[in-house]
């Protein structure tokens, strides 16, 4: 976010009042990131296209019962596209893997970075990517089948041919080990505004 | 189940892949076991920022449109409501200037059949760039020869597509010899009447009119003689006026 722009609370506290312009601006701030989520998830343009048209009036209709306290803004809208994701993978019933969801750390998919926008997201997602990426293969891969193709701890077992105390040990350990580096970029970044 | 078999599942209760029974053993253990529900809130942190793991890419354009244009016939019925539920805003003052410039009451004064009723509360929204233009009034009426027009309200709305949604709510059933009818106003010039109607059950009236009212100063609604000749050759009453343009 550039300074001076207004923030995302106080963009979702005027949706309050219905202005039209405050969602406009949210949705210029974060409909690439929640596409970019729903795509990963969805495999499908126009499935994700839906997703995220949803999670966007959920959160034009919503406004008010958003807690600023409990989670910002941009977690919140996410988290919509995220279960509105899951929902339909899970309606579909028995599935093939999306490419998506295993598709590890691709690149970006085109060179038009927006600067502004990027210098108030890439850091902390870069920082997300690495914890990730640097986890050993197999919880990695369960954790992106767990999260980005909403599939069960059972369902991980058999599609990966393991026990399910294994999946349940990789997913946990996996978790805390992104926490402890995400813990400590926090800290850093902490001492470096300091 | 015991804390440690608790433990072992937090990971997939975190990332919301446990079976139904398995989270609400988890809810009831947790509400109990500091440890465990600490461990919860650190991996739940970590499964709201995996979001941010998948890379950004750009919806199409046309999602941003309808969107838009969904979130402006939203405020537009929202406001409605609200111009519904506002209290009695009285005799009009400041606003009592700008509609005296609007042509039509000179035909009003002239040609007057019925008394005119009066417009306030005009609520201008200005857009600049996005899809819909939207306009919205509200009469807080007197009487129309008995007829009371308290709480009659209007928006008008431009598309994108240069098409514009009127819609016009509270509107007082009619005696039969009376009908509503609908005009758009230039700046100069006559009043062009956009047709007559009559208020349905739920005392309302919208329409989608194929043509762009950009450009008009106002649209109205009168009380005219019905059946009669329609369109009228200009209005006779102000019911209820949307002004369209600063
Ligand atoms: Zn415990």
């Amino acid at each position: 976010m550039v300074a001076g722009e207004p923030s995302d609370e106080n963009l979702v506290a005027r949706l309050r009042n219905k202005d039209t312009e405050a969602f406009a601006a949210l949705y210029d701030r974060h409909s690439r990131l929640a596409f970019g989520l729903a795509y990963r998830m969805l495999g499908e343009p126009s499935a994700a296209e839906d997703v995220v048209q949803e999670a966007f009036l959920s959160l034009w209709r919503q406004a008010e019962t958003f807690k600023p306290d409990r989670s910002a803004a941009r977690t919140w809208l996410l988290s919509i596209v995220h279960h509105r994701a899951i929902d339909r993978l899970r309606r579909v019933g028995s599935r093939e893997v999306s490419d998506g969801a295993l598709e590890g750390m691709p690149e970006r998919a085109d060179d038009s970075i927006d600067v502004e926008h990027e210098v108030g997201v890439s850091l902390e997602a870069a920082q997300v990517r690495q914890a990730l990426g640097t986890l050993p293969l197999e919880q990695q891969q369960a954790i992106e089948l767990a999260y980005f193709g909403g599939f069960s701890h059972s369902e991980i077992a058999q599609k990966l041919d393991v026990p399910i105390g294994t999946v349940k040990g990789r997913l946990r350990i996996g978790l805390q080990k992104m926490r402890l580096s995400l813990g400590q970029a926090h800290l850093e970044g902490a001492a470096r505004d300091a | 189940m015991t804390h440690d078999e608790v433990g072992e599942l937090l990971g997939a209760y975190a990332l919301e892949v446990v079976s139904a029974e398995e989270r609400a053993v988890i809810d009831e253990h947790i509400k109990d076991c500091p440890v465990c529900a600490a461990e919860v809130a650190d991996l739940m942190s970590v499964h709201d920022q995996l979001a941010l793991a998948s890379v950004e890419r750009d919806p199409p354009p046309a999602l941003r449109t309808r969107l838009m244009n969904l979130v402006e016939l939203d405020r537009n019925q929202w406001l409605l409501e609200q111009a519904r539920s506002a209290p009695d805003q009285g005799r009009p003052t400041s606003n009592a200037a700008w509609w005296k410039r609007i042509p039509m009451l000179a035909y009003g004064a002239g040609a007057a059949v019925l008394v005119a009723a009066v417009v306030l509360a005009v609520v201008f929204a200005n857009r600049n760039s996005v899809t819909v233009h939207l306009f919205h009034g509200s009469a807080v009426a007197q009487v129309v020869k008995g007829i009371d027009l308290q709480g009659a309200a209007g928006t008008v709305g431009v598309r994108s597509d240069h098409s514009t949604d009127v819609t016009f709510s509270n509107l007082p059933a009619l005696p039969s010899k009376l009908a509503y009818e609908l005009w758009l106003i230039p700046a100069k010039g006559n009043p062009v009447a956009v047709g007559g109607f009559n208020a349905g059950a739920n005392r309302s009236f919208t329409m989608r009119y194929n043509k762009d009212a950009t450009g008009f100063a106002a649209a109205a609604v009168t009380i005219e003689r019905a059946p009669g000749n329609w369109p009228s050759p200009s209005p006779n009453s102000m019911a209820i006026v949307v002004k369209l343009a600063s």
